[in-house]
């Protein structure tokens, strides 16, 4: 199969009812989505790979539905957002600390066991919806309008989140907190 | 190191993709076959609802006509029943193609 296939041509040939273009899709698009899913459930990978699962068997259910082709990844990460959301609701969020950012802090050069663990505190005690925005707008690169269409929130919701929220991270590192 | 140097390491360290996960892709691949196959079981469901009736509705026309009359004239209540009963096979076969596309 040609692999430089644009999303749109691939979401085309996926709802004519070709399996291998929507795997096509799947390959393209899944490690982002489970990054965000881990980055903002933050709990274990497993975890992020089961939301992932329902979220791709959901797209190939819904193609139909999409209605601008050439942002599959905005779209599955707005419907891997709400299934997060479903799941958050579900179990008790009572960790202290973020593990997927814990381990992010880990792999990161020139931050101390002390940055470390402050950082995976400060993350813990973002709102899920905090660490979302966060994870789109500051590690991803989405603009904010971007975030607040796949997030389903206001803008000036999701600036202020991203603010706050690298204003929290900031201090967590030692700077200051006057966001 | 300052704060914000440690913040954009941070970042730039979060936005290290995730390993591509050939397990997931053929875990999903199967989890969407046996989705299809549901789907596909379930579009036979109008066709085979639609095929009992034409056998019900041909049992009763013959019956009437040949055991109880003895002769074989078709009968309108007999013919709209028949007509209904391929009305319905055929929109559960249009029904199936369309959701045998999903």
């Amino acid at each position: 199969m040609n692999t430089g296939w644009s999303d749109e041509a691939l979401v085309a040939k996926a709802r004519a009812g070709s399996d291998a273009a929507f795997m096509r899709l799947v390959q393209r698009h899944e490690a982002a989505l489970r990054g965000f899913l881990r980055r903002s459930l933050g709990g274990s990978a497993a975890e992020a790979e089961d939301v992932a699962q329902e979220v791709f068997l959901a797209a190939w259910s819904r193609l139909g539905d999409l209605k601008d082709a050439g942002r599959v990844r905005a779209w599955l990460c707005g419907m891997g957002w709400r299934k997060a959301q479903d799941r958050m609701r579900t179990r008790r969020r009572d960790v202290a600390r973020d593990g997927a950012w814990l381990e992010i802090a880990e792999a990161t050069p020139g931050l101390s066991a002390e940055d470390r663990l402050a950082v995976a505190q400060a993350m813990g005690e973002l709102s899920e919806v905090q660490r979302a925005c966060i994870t789109l707008c500051l590690v991803e690169g989405w603009s904010h309008g971007e975030a607040s269409q796949a997030l389903d929130l206001p803008l000036g919701t999701v600036k202020s989140y991203v603010e706050r929220g690298r204003a929290r991270l900031l201090a967590a590192l030692g700077g200051s907190h006057d966001a | 190191m300052t704060p914000e140097q440690k913040l954009s390491a941070l970042l730039s360290a979060a936005a290290r993709p995730e390993p591509q996960g050939f397990a997931f892709s053929a875990l999903l691949a199967q989890r969407i076959a046996r989705r299809r196959a549901l789907y596909r079981l379930l579009a036979l469901v109008p066709l085979a609802a639609a095929a009992a009736s034409v056998l019900w509705t041909l049992d009763s026309v013959l019956k009437h006509q040949t055991v109880e009359t003895g002769t074989f004239e078709p009968l309108a209540p007999g013919l709209l029943a028949l007509v209904l009963a391929l009305a319905t096979a055929f929109g559960g076969r249009l029904l199936a193609r369309v959701i045998a596309r999903r």
